[in-house]
């Protein structure tokens, strides 16, 4: 019987093992939940900005100099609180878990992560540069989509489908174009809150 | 029959020397400061448990310098990768006789 126990052991060591030095899973539930609640937020402003309201806000109607620089400034602060507010909640649980955030595992998630959304970063700055404003958002979903997919090897697997999500609603919003920020608000928000509600229930 | 108990290597016996196999399975590489982050052991712990399983030729041992620091990465031999799987083999025996 105490052989078994030990062999018992022995797999449990080297399963946890095996999951730990491969993934990140300090991950919660709560930063999704809260960068999606500052996604909402931004997205109802950027609609105030431009004197209209999520469902009829259409890029397609010419806009002034100043409003751009309101829609580009609300956009960068939203980036960084919705960051802000994830990395706080990530750091508790890593906290919690006794787990340190700069790890092998979370450089290379954060990489895999980088890489597509600076890219995609990079594209839209183009765009804008040359005035064309109306591929913005679904290139912002599709670079997003497209980070989380090639993270989601380094953490828990159903971080993939959330990629996917966004990927799906970038490449409407390529076709049905003007309605950036209903799709922004159905991704960027709505999908991290219903998405981290489930990842909380399940993984913290 | 051979009871499966005497065939599991020794060289696993130690949890240690068990977390450090099963993180280079299914890591490339990893350097001895990831490990004892991982493992939670002392520098002259893990140390003596890596010299122990080189010796045995499963691990390939690279060392670099990063500025003034060296900087030892390790990997796993085919040998240390045929010699864990067969001590996996033999826990599941193990674990299925006495069911």
């Amino acid at each position: 019987m105490k052989q078994k126990d030990n062999t018992l052991n022995s797999i449990q060591d080297i399963r946890n093992i095996m999951e730990k030095s491969t993934k990140f899973s300090s991950l919660s539930g709560l930063s999704f939940i809260a960068a999606g609640i500052v996604a909402t937020i931004s997205a109802l402003f950027a609609a105030y900005t431009l004197d209209s309201n999520i469902l009829t806000f259409n890029l397609y109607k010419p806009i002034s100099i100043e409003q751009l620089y309101k829609l580009i400034g609300n956009g960068i602060i939203t980036l960084i609180l919705a960051s802000v507010v994830a990395y706080i909640f990530t750091k508790i649980k890593a906290a919690k878990l006794k787990h340190s955030l700069n790890s092998v595992i979370s450089r290379h998630l954060f990489l895999h992560l980088a890489i597509p959304l600076l890219t995609g970063g990079i594209i839209v700055l183009s765009l804008i540069y040359h005035g064309n404003l109306v591929l913005v958002a679904p290139l912002l979903l599709i670079s997003y989509g497209l980070g989380v997919v090639s993270a989601s090897k380094f953490t828990h697997a159903e971080i993939f489908y959330l990629g996917i999500i966004h990927l799906v609603l970038g490449c409407i919003g390529l076709f049905a174009l003007g309605n950036g920020l209903i799709l922004w608000t159905l991704g960027f928000g709505l999908t991290h809150i219903i998405w981290g509600i489930y990842f909380y229930k399940k993984h913290d | 029959m051979t009871k499966p108990i005497l065939l599991l290597n020794k060289a696993f016996e130690n949890r240690i020397r068990l977390g450090i196999m099963s993180t280079l399975v299914v890591n490339d590489t990893m350097d001895f400061n990831h490990l004892k982050e991982l493992l939670e052991v002392t520098d002259g712990n893990l140390a003596s448990h890596l010299i122990a399983l080189e010796k045995l030729n499963y691990l390939s041992v690279e060392k670099r310098f990063i500025g003034k620091k060296t900087n030892t990465t390790y990997r796993i031999t085919s040998s240390g990768k045929e010699a864990f799987v067969q001590h996996l083999n033999n826990l599941e025996e193990i674990i299925n006789q006495t069911l």
